[in-house]
């Protein structure tokens, strides 16, 4: 009777968590854009699903951050990892609601601090001290100053170079 | 604040930096390499309401096979040739400069236009790869003719070799070129454009790069019609005040070295063995590279190294004198040294 508890408890919890945690999913997609030519013999930049990558193609990262829940999400920090292989683009990082105050921030040391690009500075074996190039990233960060009311989405972006 | 972080937390990603700024010639993230990619967000479920974290689905992106390939003539000049010389070398890389192991076909061309002769294939062979053995970076006997350069990883390079025979009845100053194709095995395309299933492994696409898949270079020959003439003359002076070939009698040997034609001789080192029963005179040799008539000799020592000339040392028992790359423009040399008869 007891051990039958102890099951039902716990499957209270596992069918419990989900309810909390779903209130905001982040769905992932990587793209690249391809130039085509249209009927009027115009090019075109177009996204397409990032299957044809080699060392030197773009990729182009999006994620969608949607509340699925009931209650606001607040104070919403969303963080990628620039992926092994790859280099940031400098400047490339976006946000859909840029307008609604979003603070994009960047992490030389692996994800441990994050700061705006002008103050990321790095020490060389000399001593000499100069700032991040881009490529030296390895977090990109978005702090958003609102919060996402349910059903609403946003959609956050940046862009690699496969190395 | 401003956040200062040290080179060696950083290490990894400066060195990548690096590499990756050479350009073409990086070594790129290797083929069917998956690069895999997870945002998470952190937040609080309700304005002051327990803080929660959710990462997003990965993505998962393959790398495909770049096929990218450089050809690239490296002799340093133009291979001074004569009319009628047989299995002239001129000498190329191949460098696999794509990011997959990858083969690539060898073709040779002799019959090109906007030179002044065409060089002809030798026969039966004519591609040659460079190996280990014999002497490495230039073509010897040890060399192995393809038509491939077989499988090469990322980065590597081979050395290829394409031999010609020279036609007879050329000009001076002619050139003649010779072009070395390698294309790669797996196909060729637009720069850009790429074959399904064609990458290493099968399961991934063949891209092609810049290079489009195949890559020539054009070597060139250069007919030099630089002949070099020797001329030896000798003066005899007796004890007795003659000139009689007698034992104890002084033989001066003058050795005119004249240069003609047109281009350079090369490394032109002159040696001459004391004859049988005669005896070297020490420091007897003398050398005029300036006058043009003999009118000018300098004093030259035996020893060797500290001037152009010596005695007994580069060669045993015979005169030496190294007159490094003599034009065809220059002035006769005269070389001057005696021997007693025995």
């Amino acid at each position: 009777m007891l051990k039958l508890l102890k099951n039902s408890l716990l499957a209270l919890v596992v069918i419990a968590s989900p309810v909390w945690a779903g209130s905001l999913t982040l769905s992932n997609i990587a793209e690249i854009e391809v130039t085509e030519v249209n009927d009027q013999g115009e090019e075109i930049v177009k996204r397409v699903p990032a299957d044809l990558v080699v060392p030197g193609t773009e990729v182009i990262y999006t994620i969608t951050a949607n509340n699925e829940g009931d209650m606001e999400a607040a104070n919403v920090v969303i963080a990628n990892p620039v992926p092994e292989h790859t280099v940031y683009i400098g400047g490339s990082a976006s946000s859909s609601a840029m307008g609604k105050s979003t603070r994009i921030v960047f992490s030389v040391d692996g994800g441990s601090t994050f700061d705006v690009p002008e103050n990321l500075e790095i020490m060389d074996e000399d001593g000499t001290v100069r700032l991040a190039s881009a490529e030296e990233y390895t977090h990109v960060q978005w702090a958003f100053d609102f919060a996402i009311p349910p059903g609403a989405k946003v959609d956050v972006s940046f862009r690699v170079l496969l190395k | 604040m401003k956040h200062l972080y040290k080179t060696l937390q950083t290490g990894a990603f400066v060195a990548a930096t690096a590499l990756w700024s050479q350009g073409a010639f990086a070594l790129g993230t290797a083929a069917g390499t998956d690069i895999v990619n997870t945002a998470q967000a952190t937040y609080n479920i309700g304005t002051g309401g327990p803080g929660t974290t959710t990462p997003s689905n990965p993505t998962t992106t393959t790398v495909n096979e770049l096929i990218d390939v450089d050809v690239t003539w490296i002799d340093a000049a133009p291979v001074t040739v004569t009319s009628g010389d047989v299995n002239r070398v001129t000498k190329y890389t191949v460098t696999n400069i794509g990011n997959g192991n990858e083969n690539f076909d060898l073709t040779s061309l002799s019959t090109l236009l906007g030179d002044d002769f065409d060089p002809v294939l030798s026969s039966p062979n004519n591609i040659y790869l460079d190996n280990p053995s014999g002497i490495v970076g230039q073509y010897d006997v040890t060399d192995t003719p393809v038509s491939q350069t077989g499988v090469l990883a990322p980065d590597d390079v081979v050395t290829i070799f394409i031999l010609n025979d020279i036609p007879t009845g050329l000009n001076d100053a002619d050139t003649g070129d010779t072009q070395l194709t390698a294309t790669s095995v797996t196909g060729t395309g637009a720069p850009g454009s790429s074959l399904p299933n064609a990458g290493d492994g099968g399961t991934i696409s063949a891209v092609f790069g810049n290079s489009g898949g195949d890559d020539a270079d054009t070597g060139t020959y250069i007919i030099s019609g630089v002949v070099v003439t020797l001329t030896k003359s000798a003066v005899v002076t007796d004890p007795f005040g003659g000139s009689e070939p007698v034992p104890g009698a002084t033989i001066a040997y003058t050795i005119r070295v004249s240069v003609t034609g047109s281009g350079t001789a090369a490394n032109l080192v002159i040696a001459d063995p004391i004859p049988a029963n005669t005896s070297y005179v020490l420091n007897s040799i003398r050398l005029d590279t300036t006058s043009g008539s003999g009118a000018a000799y300098v004093s030259q020592t035996d020893g060797g190294g500290d001037d152009a000339s010596d005695y007994n040392n580069t060669n045993g028992n015979a005169v030496t004198v190294d007159l490094g790359n003599v034009t065809a423009a220059a002035v006769d040399t005269f070389i001057t040294f005696n021997v007693t008869i025995n």
